[in-house]
């Protein structure tokens, strides 16, 4: 049942709470996302190096995210939810890598993006 | 920041102003608004009249039931179901009318009597709600009214987000409704082709109505998905461990693993499309550095997994027939769950054979290639599983069974056409042909059929009555028809090399296998009176349809069937033990078939709410205002839905306990309707598949 008769500050999800982490996983968020911004707009680096950069940054804010709000870790109380997280890690693989090996040879092709 | 939009347009009305000068008039949409208005008029008269209003209300709207949810997730989808035959019957009719240069126009169009406009909003509105607003809420209220009680739990995991998601699907069924009467729909296929869904090329309401609507319908499914999964997984009654659950409950747990982890990226892909429609981005327009190619790319990482969404818990329905009504278990049960897991797995690799001629070239179009093939070998592994399971049983061809048998002969089509299809270089010459959409429907139909079949099957369950054979089976006969004469001809015009989506046939020779399809679509109509005559004279003989024990088809296998017809709200009144993958049938197997239970304890249960319908009306809102651009009731719904949340959050008075002493009351109550001497009586030995099969139960 949705319900328990135990107070909701008991649940271990709850009690894992922290504001440091919290301030902490905002200043991550904010700075990986102003550092992205600033190499999109004023960078000043090859197509291919600007793509890495802001993946490999991209990738830092997820797992911040991930550790620091969510709280993702191998506790009892956390498991499931970490393994949910791990399950889409395939899924996110395939639509990313196989869309970009699509596109990659669709540009080759019908010079998708020259106009 | 907002776009500028053609017409006129105001802060307080939004673009509302522009149905006053631009109305496309036709008789039809009179027609359709006037069965619309009387039959509303009819339901508020009688509810009134017979003092029903409180009824509906604490019943069935504020409901948090699994079981009642799920019935009305069936109703919805039916009425959907139902004005999308409608639609067909017109694309079909009109098609026929307008075929060469000669042939008559009426009602403002040169040929036909729809113009092109009009019948591309009605191609669009027919996919669009066919998939999403009728068979997914049918499979959604089966999940729902059944898993439950299949597995033997009280209720859902969470109740009260299930009677959310039942609003949510709703609202968005009643916002299309709204656009039949309000404005337009859109005109760019249920796939929403891009570039024609921007607002340069559509500069009207209808993609509007159609992304709000599937937005709205999809946050449902997304939080029907989560709740299924969570009642799956961790509500299970003792005993039940995950190798014994039956295969509906297994493909229902597939099927919304694949809803889970899909839902979202249409949801994703339609909200850029918003972006690029309401404030001028440019993800999608073929101008400015947008990709139009990445939508339909993102659309069918959706789309594909899709068609799995809605296939597996028909396959699961077949797996629940087919033993019964061939008196024994399901061939292979480990095997099923493999395919079924299986065909999940695959669906996820396949998507880009639905743009082949994209023209990504021979590595990528032979990866998805193969990769779709393989989903022939799971699918091939039940086919047999079902066909071993008949082999040597007893077979009663009543109705459900004879659903499911057509089903499985439907399977052969549509799985070879797929097979077809799947090869690149038959799919470069059939590629939106009719072929294409002929392979569709005949995979669709599978879905139609095992829906019928389970509808016919679980009817006794839920409301403690059978449906009349007699009229179940000249449903099935018409339908079956039906479905020959439309398909068989439409397969030859896809081979002739008609393409689909047309409003002027050009080739005065495919005339005649275009009238063979309206034969066939009158035949589906026909079919139709013929269900609902069906379930009138049913619930008029019901007393003489009674079923009186808890196993309505005296040889069903699962747990359901040990649960009362209808069972109690909470299901079960002492939570069974499983002992089998066939519980029921073990059950009778060893002669506990007893439905009393030995004592009785107090039940936890949900109590009802209002907000799930609530918040289904400010959804309308929400979907409404955004298709009309109306800034201030489209900001407003999302701060009045928050505040609901926020309140639903402070709601501590959310459940409750039934004494011991009123479950036994209750039980009491509800024994009276059984013939306890039958149900202690069910008894039967060899079916579990042991040598030796002498029951006498069915000569
Ligand atoms: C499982 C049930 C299935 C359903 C509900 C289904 C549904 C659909 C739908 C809705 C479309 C076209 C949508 C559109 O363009 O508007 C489609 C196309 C296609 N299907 Fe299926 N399908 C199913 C099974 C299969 C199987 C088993 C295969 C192959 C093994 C297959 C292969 C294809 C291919 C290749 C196309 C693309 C055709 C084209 O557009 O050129 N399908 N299917
Ligand atoms: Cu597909």
């Amino acid at each position: 049942m949705a319900h328990h008769d135990q107070h909701p500050l008991d649940h271990p999800e709850v009690q894992a709470s922290s504001t440091p982490k919290y301030v902490f996983a905002f200043i991550l968020a904010m700075g990986v996302m102003i550092a992205s911004c600033l190499i999109t707009v004023v960078g000043d680096m090859s197509q291919l190096a600007t793509l890495t950069w802001i993946g490999v940054l991209a990738l830092i804010a997820v797992i911040g995210q991930l550790y620091f709000l969510f709280k993702l870790d191998t506790s009892k109380a956390m498991i499931w939810h970490t393994v949910s997280a791990a399950a889409t890690i395939p899924l996110f693989f395939i639509a990313i890598v196989l869309t970009i090996w699509m596109f990659h040879h669709l540009e080759m092709r019908v010079m998708l993006g020259a106009g | 920041m907002f776009m500028d939009v053609q017409g006129p347009s105001n802060a307080l009305f939004g673009r509302l102003p522009m149905i006053l000068d631009l109305h496309y008039n036709n008789p039809w949409i009179m027609f359709a608004f006037a069965l619309v208005v009387i039959g509303g008029i009819g339901t508020v008269a009688a509810l009134t009249y017979f003092k029903k209003w409180g009824w509906l209300w604490h019943d069935w709207l504020t409901t948090v039931d699994h079981k009642k949810i799920g019935i009305m997730y069936i109703i919805v989808g039916l009425i959907m179901l139902f004005r999308g035959f409608f639609e067909a019957a017109m694309i079909r009719t009109h098609q026929a009318m307008a075929v060469g240069p000669d042939s008559p126009g009426f009602l403002g169009a040169v040929h036909g009597y729809l113009t092109p406009f009009h019948i591309s909003e009605i191609f669009t509105v027919h996919g669009t709600l066919m998939i999403l607003l009728a068979v997914t809420p049918i499979l959604v209220g089966f999940m729902n009214l059944i898993v439950p009680i299949q597995i033997g739990a009280r209720d859902m995991a969470y109740p009260f987000l299930n009677a959310v998601g039942l609003w949510l699907t709703t609202a968005a069924a009643a916002l299309c409704m709204i656009s039949l009467f309000v404005g337009s729909f859109s005109h760019a296929g249920w796939v929403g082709l891009t570039p024609l869904t921007q607002l340069d090329h559509s500069p009207g309401v209808g993609v509007d109505y159609w992304i709000w609507l599937i937005q709205i319908s999809s946050i449902g499914s997304t939080l029907g998905a989560l709740n299924l999964i969570a009642t799956i997984l961790k509500m299970r009654a003792p005993g039940m461990s995950l190798m014994r659950m039956p295969i509906f409950s297994w493909t229902t747990l597939a099927t919304n693993i694949i809803g889970l982890t899909s839902f979202p990226l249409l949801t994703v892909a339609l909200f850029l499309l918003t972006l690029d429609r309401y404030i001028g981005t440019h993800f999608f327009t073929a101008d400015g550095g947008g990709n139009f190619m990445m939508y339909t790319n993102l659309f069918w990482l959706w789309g594909h997994p899709e068609v799995y969404f809605v296939v597996l818990p028909a396959f699961g329905f077949l797996s629940e027939i087919i033993p019964t009504f061939s008196e024994k278990p399901l061939f292979n049960h480990t095997s099923m769950i493999a395919a079924t897991m299986g065909i999940a797995g695959v669906s996820w690799l396949v998507w880009l054979h639905h743009f082949f001629i994209m023209g990504a070239g021979p590595e990528v179009n032979t990866f998805f290639s193969v990769a779709t093939m393989l989903v022939g070998i799971p699918t091939g592994v039940k086919v047999f599983n079902w066909a071993f399971t008949m082999y040597k049983g007893r077979v009663r061809l009543e109705t459900p069974m004879l659903w499911a048998l057509g089903a499985v002969l439907l399977l052969i089509g549509g799985g070879m056409t797929g097979m077809m299809l799947a090869i690149p270089a038959i799919n470069y010459v059939s590629h939106n042909s009719v072929f294409v959409v002929a392979h569709f429907h005949n995979m669709f139909l599978i879905i139609a059929f095992a829906i019928f079949g389970a509808v016919t099957y679980w009817w006794p369950k839920a409301f403690g009555f059978r449906l009349d054979e007699r009229l179940g089976h000249i449903f099935f006969w018409l339908f079956w028809a039906g479905s020959v004469f439309v398909f068989v001809p439409m397969y030859a015009l896809g081979f002739l090399g008609m393409t689909r989506r047309l409003d002027y046939i050009a080739h005065p020779s495919w005339w005649p296998l275009l009238a063979l399809e309206v034969v066939g679509i009158a035949l589906y109509i026909a079919s139709v009176a013929a269900f609902v005559l069906q379930i009138y004279v049913s619930f008029r003989d019901r007393e003489r349809n009674k079923v009186t024990t808890s196993d309505a088809w005296e040889t069903s296998r699962s747990l359901e069937w040990a649960a009362h017809c209808p069972p109690s709200f909470y299901n079960f009144a002492a939570t069974p033990i499983v002992h089998s993958n066939d519980e029921w049938a073990w059950r009778r197997e060893h002669g506990v078939t007893s439905v009393v239970p030995e004592k009785y304890t107090s039940i936890h249960m949900p109590k009802n709410s209002m907000v799930p319908v609530v918040l289904g009306v400010l959804f309308i809102i929400f979907g409404f205002a955004g298709t009309w651009r109306i800034g201030w009731m489209f900001f407003g719904s999302i701060i009045a839905i928050t505040a609901v949340l926020i309140f639903r959050m402070f709601q501590k008075d959310i459940d409750y306990n039934i004494p011991a002493e009123d479950v036994e009351a209750y039980e009491r109550e509800k024994l009276k309707s059984v013939d306890r001497a039958a149900q202690d009586n069910v008894h039967q030995t060899g079916e579990m598949g042991d040598a030796g099969t002498d029951s006498p139960a069915h000569g």
